[in-house]
């Protein structure tokens, strides 16, 4: 527990971003207006977040069995973030709860006018 | 998506399975088994080769028509640049959340080149991580995804918006070459 | 380090208060769900911190599963509001139509 190697430097830095990181993704979710921005506050950088602190903590452990179980997280955050994000703006979308105060162009509302059926959700 | 039908005798139809045990499947299957046990010895490796197998004809998955061929640059200058645009698009979020004037946005439709599953599987969840956008509809008939995208004050930036979301596509063509058209798509 | 850890832990706990916060506000059940699962990410990072803390490695395993299926949550709820939304959706279009001219 003591200053004294850069690695150590390093990984407090990590650790420190990645949780300021966190911390914007969940003052995003209070402060953006509709959902589909919160979406973008829920997915960004919640997910560089998470990667800095998982970083941050395999600087600290130095074992290369951790560092593969992290490499794993990593990889699976990212995938799956990207999947909820999807399913949730979409549902959000067709459900009709966006608000078209907050936006300039929206070219898929002028195109479900004459939609082909939609797959499954 | 449309499951292929396979007709029995009685008449029915089922869903086909796909019996393939797919080699990229298994080697990461494999890999995955590994970093959780967090060494690597060679009765784990046979182990998770079993598992993996037993997986993959348990839980049978159509097969990715990925690509003909990886060009390893490209696909390194591809994830370079996909590393700084998550950087980016974390700055870029911040920013937004932390000001006070109102935001607005966009929802813009991008019309892709390929007519590769993969090739829009892979450019919609990069874009839902690089600065500005979120999938929202994906349509598999003319590949078009519809994207909303964060921050757009005007009509101009969603255009430029469109052409980075292409460019993005590009890279991706270039770093995965898809197999050639009559195969594509089918 | 330690004096790091207990400042990040700090701030983890004030965004998962912020969480709570939109959960109990979210005006539907849509917006709870995507701030469940961005409160299943804090504590991704609180039981990394955890680990980082104690220097241990048997809290991991748990990390994993928790990245690999928190988003389980936010696409189920996803798939079931998106059709009782649309058998009620009648009301919400005239909303949206009328509202933007």
């Amino acid at each position: 527990m003591s200053w004294t190697t850069p690695l150590d430097v390093a990984a407090a830095v990590c650790i420190l971003l990645g949780a300021v990181l966190t911390l914007v993704a969940a003052i995003g979710q209070v402060r953006m207006p509709d959902l589909l921005s919160r979406m973008h506050a829920a997915t960004k950088p919640q997910v560089l977040g998470t990667v800095l602190i998982v970083l941050g903590l395999s600087l600290r452990l130095r074992e290369p069995g951790v560092v593969g179980l992290l490499l794993l997280v990593v990889l699976l955050q990212m995938a799956t973030s990207v999947v909820s994000s999807h399913m949730v703006g979409r549902a959000s979308f067709r459900a009709g709860q966006v608000r078209d105060d907050l936006l300039v162009v929206d070219e898929l509302s002028d195109e479900q006018l004459h939609e082909e059926p939609r797959g499954a959700p | 998506m449309s499951p292929v039908l396979r007709t029995r005798r009685d008449g029915s139809t089922r869903p086909a399975r796909y019996r393939a045990v797919q080699p990229l499947a298994v080697l990461w299957l494999t890999l995955v088994w590994l970093a959780m046990w967090g060494e690597v010895s060679p009765l784990l490796v046979v182990g998770g080769v079993l598992v993996a197998v037993a997986v993959c004809v348990a839980f049978p998955l159509p097969p990715v028509d990925i690509a003909s061929g990886l060009r390893p640059v490209a696909l390194a200058r591809l994830v370079a640049r996909f590393l700084v645009d998550v950087v980016r698009a974390s700055i870029q979020v911040t920013g937004v959340v932390l000001r006070r004037r109102p935001v607005r946005n966009a929802v813009v439709a991008v019309d892709l080149e390929s007519s590769s599953d993969f090739v829009m599987t892979l450019v919609a969840a990069m874009l839902s991580l690089i600065p500005g956008s979120v999938v929202v509809e994906a349509r598999r008939s003319t590949h078009t995804l519809y994207l909303h995208v964060l921050d757009v004050p005007d009509e101009e930036s969603a255009e430029e918006f469109r052409r980075d979301a292409l460019q993005l596509e590009q890279r991706v063509l270039r770093a995965l070459p898809p197999h050639a058209p009559e195969e594509a798509g089918a | 380090m330690n004096v790091v850890l207990v400042v990040a832990a700090g701030i983890l706990l004030v965004a998962a208060l912020l969480l709570v916060v939109r959960m109990t506000l979210g005006p539907t059940i849509l917006d709870r769900s995507v701030a469940l699962d961005v409160l299943v990410a804090v504590t991704v990072c609180a039981i990394a911190l955890h680990s980082a803390h104690t220097g241990s490695t048997y809290a991991l395993p748990v990390v994993v599963v928790l990245a690999g299926c928190g988003f389980v949550s936010a696409v189920s709820v996803a798939r079931y509001a998106s059709r009782s939304d649309d058998l009620q959706s009648g009301t919400g279009d005239d909303d949206r139509f009328t509202g933007r001219s």
